[in-house]
């Protein structure tokens, strides 16, 4: 009986995210059955809003090689970048027990653009341009959130993970040259890809901040997945890659 | 060569020892020699797609190329960026559509290119923004006999579409066209042009001649130009040309006929006549002029 209650309402939370959901009222049965469902899920669920700050780690020294060259080896200067992060969500109830309660639910990320910078080794023999790009991130992840009682009953420790796709974009792939000289070869340009990505958090809900609204802040780990790059010239014979990308993230959730 | 080597792997020592510190070099060693003159050139390791390319200055014409790192560059390239300048010498492939020449080069054979102060430009018509059947602006036709006029057709072309035309016909005519009035702003003048003569040998045939200064036309030779290729080939027997040298018979498709204008007429005016003429017999196809090409 439990299992049924839940997969009714996880079916009813996915048809809610679903788009078609907006024209719901000038369709058919299906669609006056799926808005059945619309009253359990807002008894018994949650919506969230996130903000904060991430730290990306993306970006991995490699060789390109050229057609007739030895090759141009792009190390990483920077990997490092941090931007602002929004976040929204739904958690439905799921198993209820004295010590802690299961959520279940869809959350999405924006992650905003972090910077990648390098060095371009022509040859593998002079350092001769400078290059940057950008990346930026969009992941949708499946949740399972955890809610742990502690001895005060105002808080409460919150331990979720979560795995889907990212929605990764790389951009803005330019060069500059470091001798004056050397002229810029604008052989990349930014790609839109969908990688797997995974992402786990722990955090401590307050009903004390912001008067009987639960509020949480916590630390958030992000697995982005590699981003890569179009070549923009048939004698570049591998394109470049963003490398695995990491997000470290502090946030801060509000509770609806 | 020794001396070579030891630079090149010192500076890659260098560079291997402090893979953080950038190190930025010439891809590139440019000698140059000969004539005075500053010229920007782009070099390419690859010219095929503009890649690894740098921009040398150099103060002379006669240059001698090698890369820097220890690999052979099979399709290296350069480009002449200062206006005026134009690449000479061979084992070069211009085919590119980037403006790039490709050649082979590496670390351990010099490659010598030459540059040379190009051509500018004084007057050029290939014919090819009229009508068929129309003149350009300033192009005057006309003459005696059966022979038609000269115009434009698209009967042959070195470049398409058209060329100007007059044929051989089988009895008495003398038929020209003058160019406009050009204004020389040299003293050393080359005149160009494309040609194709098919007419009955030794009696039916053209010529080139020049009017100075609005006064009578004369053969371009009598006026002091000389051949640089493909100059008259025999001396016509018969038609209102008899006794001149000439263009006569066939020369098999366009050939390109260069010469030197009349020197010391900086500042003055020429007019430029080509003039076919046939005898009273035996018609040929005709004669084609097309790119006509005056530089300084």
């Amino acid at each position: 009986m439990l299992n049924q209650n839940l997969c009714r309402r996880v079916f009813a939370l996915f048809m809610c995210l679903n788009p078609l959901f907006t024209f719901a009222g000038t369709m058919g049965s299906l669609n006056k059955d799926v808005l059945s469902y619309l009253p359990i899920l807002l008894e018994k669920g949650h919506a969230t809003v996130q903000l904060g700050g991430y730290w990306g780690y993306q970006g991995k020294e490699q060789h390109i090689n050229i057609n007739g060259l030895i090759g141009d080896t792009l190390t990483v200067t920077r990997h490092t970048n941090s931007n602002g992060l929004v976040g929204i969500g739904y958690f439905i109830d799921g198993v209820q027990r004295d010590k802690y309660q299961m959520l279940w639910g869809l959350n999405t990320f924006y992650l905003a653009k972090t910077a990648v910078e390098g060095q371009v080794i022509q040859e593998d023999l002079f350092t001769n341009l400078a290059y940057d790009y950008r990346v930026q991130h969009f992941p949708l992840y499946a949740m399972a959130k955890t809610l742990i009682k502690t001895m005060y009953p105002e808080h409460t420790v919150v331990l979720d993970v979560g795995v889907g796709p990212n929605f990764m974009k790389t951009s803005g792939f330019s060069e500059r040259s470091l001798d004056g000289i050397t002229l810029p070869d604008h052989i990349f340009s930014g790609k839109s890809r969908t990688t797997f990505s995974a992402t786990a958090s722990a955090a401590v809900r307050s009903t004390r901040v912001l008067g009987s609204a639960p509020v949480e802040f916590g630390y958030r780990f992000f697995y982005l997945g590699e981003g890569t790059f179009n070549k923009l010239s048939n004698q570049v014979v591998n394109t470049l890659k963003a490398g695995n990308a990491y997000g470290n993230s502090l946030f801060c959730s509000i509770i609806i | 060569m020794i001396k070579r080597i030891i630079t090149q792997f010192s500076l890659g020592l260098v560079c291997v020892i402090s893979s953080h510190a950038v190190c930025a070099g010439k891809l590139f060693s440019v000698t140059s020699t000969g004539t005075h003159a500053q010229v920007e050139i782009t070099l390419c390791l690859n010219g095929e797609a503009a890649l690894s390319c740098q921009k040398y200055h150099v103060p002379a014409l006669d240059l001698k190329i090698h890369t820097v790192a220890n690999h052979s560059y099979p399709s290296a390239g350069i480009k002449i960026n200062t206006p005026g300048f134009i690449l000479t010498g061979t084992g070069f492939d211009c085919r590119t559509n980037n403006g790039f020449c490709l050649f082979p080069v590496n670390n351990r054979n010099d490659v010598s290119v030459s540059l040379t102060e190009a051509a500018q430009e004084q007057f050029s018509q290939n014919f090819d923004e009229v009508s068929a059947g129309t003149l350009p602006s300033g192009w005057v036709a006309d003459g005696t006999g059966a022979g038609d006029n000269w115009t434009t057709v698209i009967t042959e072309a070195n470049t398409l579409p058209n060329s100007i035309f007059t044929n051989d016909a089988g009895t008495r005519s003398d038929r020209y066209i003058d160019s406009p009035v050009i204004t020389l702003v040299s003293n050393s003048n080359q005149l160009s042009f494309y040609n194709y003569y098919n007419s009955e040998s030794g009696w039916d045939g053209g010529v080139l001649e020049i009017s100075l200064n609005g006064g009578p036309f004369e053969d371009i030779l009598d006026a002091g130009g000389v051949f640089l290729s493909s100059g008259y080939n025999g001396t016509l027997r018969g038609g209102p040309l008899r006794g001149r040298a000439a263009w006569t018979g066939d020369s098999g498709g366009f050939i390109l006929t260069s010469l030197d204008l009349p020197p010391n007429l900086l500042s003055q005016t020429i007019q430029l006549r080509w003039r076919f003429s046939s005898d009273e017999s035996v018609s040929g196809v005709g004669w084609w002029i097309d790119t006509i090409l005056l530089t300084i």
